[in-house]
């Protein structure tokens, strides 16, 4: 049978974004708003605490959802570095 | 160190047409963008209305692809996702907007309406620097915002900072300008590009016969199907709210079942259509007026400053009308060497007195229409079937006046869920109209005395 296909990796980016996302696990309360917006599914619940894929920059959409719904602050976001990051041609 | 009078951060529609205002009006101006490219980190599509032609005198100089959308439809679907009732309808004559009669909206990528008013921006004057990101900025003795500082820690100067940045815009927050978005100010939206051969769009659908779609269920968030110059966008929202508090799912999760369902999967069929990019980002969505949109030294546009309208959420005229009246109070505030916040507030009593402040004067009302009805799957569950059963005519299997009257006791038994629906969604829009309620019902009350009085319908028989 034909594999589903993952309409998620329909995307193009340009690497070298460095670090954009921190999460501090001392602050975070593990309610798990961040996993349960982010489109990419790249935050999980691990022993009562949020937890960010490691390869989250070749993967995350720059949408800031994450950090928006973080009450606890525990989410910072920037941005990938100028010039870097997802490319959108047919937005 | 270069000073510049206007700092613009972000080369969306709002940052763009404010650097060329700006620059139009004489002032020194820079524009960053944290893309190579303007357009690079746009993903929401572009719905170009006849208001922005009407409004914006250069968009007579746009020569880029465009999909002339002439027709609107709402697709309801049952929750076996089976279409159980559509309307179609084209342009009104309500618009008083030239063109208003001849489209809804041209659609374009945003990769070449960026591209083309950045250019303009540029041709005014305006310096254009790409790949550089803006991460703070600058602040006086005073507490005012007196430029930005850069990914590599450039400092640069400017009188007068417009904070065009996006929903996620870094520059209010670190202002100080406002916290992040409440719950019900913003949503997340997810949407796929679809890719398909024109010739075989153009013999579907005709080539000047475009409609773009809105599909609704008991499933899901009213989920939209925007046609493309080279295909179609399929996306649908859902406010953070809901989406945090588990409400509603993972709005892919939601996108996964609306490819799924029947229309879709033959739309795709039918124009031999391929997924070709993902997109996602935050648009706000306002039930209120946003607030803090200008502090000392900086101004907000577009959605940075929550400034889509409170309707449907489209933002980009408003961007650009908000990013042309920063530019012009940056310009008067430059000259009367006066960009503290107190001075910057003209910008808020100009937005507030043009269209965006129009469009927000019914927030509430508008926000909680879309809320409570196109996000609200539940409400599918018995107005698709109220809908369909308007056409009980259509039926050959029962006597018409049986079926009449079957409709007419089906409206009976849902009759509380109609009165409701009237009084939270209708009734607050006609009390913000200002109609009179009860002097319109008595003279609905005398109108209809009258004509029964003169039905004297003649239908060729004569009695």
């Amino acid at each position: 049978m034909e594999e589903e296909l993952d309409f998620r990796n329909l995307v193009k980016r340009v690497g070298g974004t460095g670090e954009f996302i921190r999460h501090r696990k001392n602050v975070c309360t593990g309610c798990g708003k961040c996993a349960s917006v982010c489109p990419m599914q790249l935050w999980e619940l691990r022993k009562g605490k949020a937890s960010l894929r490691e390869d989250y920059a070749e993967k995350c959409l720059e949408c800031g959802t994450c950090w928006l719904v973080c009450d606890s602050n525990a989410i910072d976001f920037t941005y990938p570095k100028g010039g870097t990051g997802v490319v959108w041609e047919y937005g | 160190m270069v000073r510049y009078d206007v700092i613009v951060v972000g080369a969306g529609p709002g940052g763009s047409v404010a650097a060329k205002t700006a620059s139009d009006l004489g002032l020194k101006t820079v524009l960053f963008e944290r893309g190579k490219k303007p357009g690079d980190k746009s993903s929401s599509g572009c719905g170009l209305s006849p208001g922005i032609f009407q409004d914006f005198d250069f968009m007579k100089e746009m020569s880029i692809p465009s999909l002339k959308i002439r027709y609107q439809a709402l697709h309801m679907l049952d929750e076996n996702l089976d279409e159980r009732f559509m309307m179609r309808w084209s342009t009104s004559d309500l618009g008083e907007y030239a063109g208003a009669r001849e489209f809804f909206q041209l659609d374009v990528y945003r990769r070449d309406f960026d591209r083309f008013l950045a250019d303009l921006a540029t041709r005014a004057g305006a310096e254009l620097r790409t790949s550089t990101l803006v991460v703070d900025v600058l602040k006086n003795s005073k507490g005012e915002v007196a430029g930005v500082v850069t990914e590599d820690g450039e400092r640069v100067e400017g009188e007068v900072t417009i904070a065009a940045d996006g929903a996620v815009s870094l520059l209010a927050y670190r202002a100080g300008l406002r916290g992040k978005w409440k719950p019900d100010e913003v949503t997340l939206v997810v949407d796929c590009d679809f890719q398909a051969p024109r010739e075989r769009m153009d013999g579907i659908f005709g080539p000047e016969e475009y409609c773009n779609e809105v599909y609704v269920s008991p499933l899901y968030p009213a989920a939209y199907v925007a046609m493309m110059p080279e295909g179609f966008h399929l996306g649908l929202g859902q406010w953070i709210g809901n989406l945090a508090s588990g409400a509603a799912c993972n709005p892919y999760e939601y996108l996964k079942q609306v490819i799924a369902s029947k229309p879709i999967k033959r739309l795709i069929e039918r124009l031999g259509a391929k997924p070709r990019e993902f997109h996602a980002h935050l648009l706000p969505w306002m039930p209120r007026p946003p607030t803090n949109t200008s502090g000392g030294g900086i101004m907000l546009v577009g959605d940075a400053a929550g400034f889509p309208c409170p309707l449907e959420a489209e933002g980009i005229h408003y961007a650009m009308v908000s990013g042309k009246i920063a530019a012009e109070v940056a310009a008067e505030a430059v000259s009367n060497g006066d960009t503290s916040a107190e001075g910057l507030k003209l910008y808020d009593e100009r937005w507030r007195n043009s269209i965006i402040g129009e469009e927000f004067s019914a927030a509430r009302e508008w926000a909680e229409l879309w809320a409570g009805i196109f996000f609200n799957p539940s409400q599918w569950s018995i107005i698709t079937p109220l809908a369909n059963s308007l056409m009980f005519w259509a039926s050959w299997s029962n006597p018409h006046i049986t079926n009449f009257k079957r409709q007419l006791s089906f409206y009976k038994e849902n009759a509380q869920f109609v009165v409701e629906f009237a009084k939270s969604y209708i009734y607050p829009l006609l009390r913000k109209s200002g109609v009179p309620l009860l002097r319109s019902l008595l003279k609905l009350g005398w109108m209809w005395m009258r004509a029964k009085r003169r039905s004297g319908f003649d239908f060729g028989g004569g009695a």
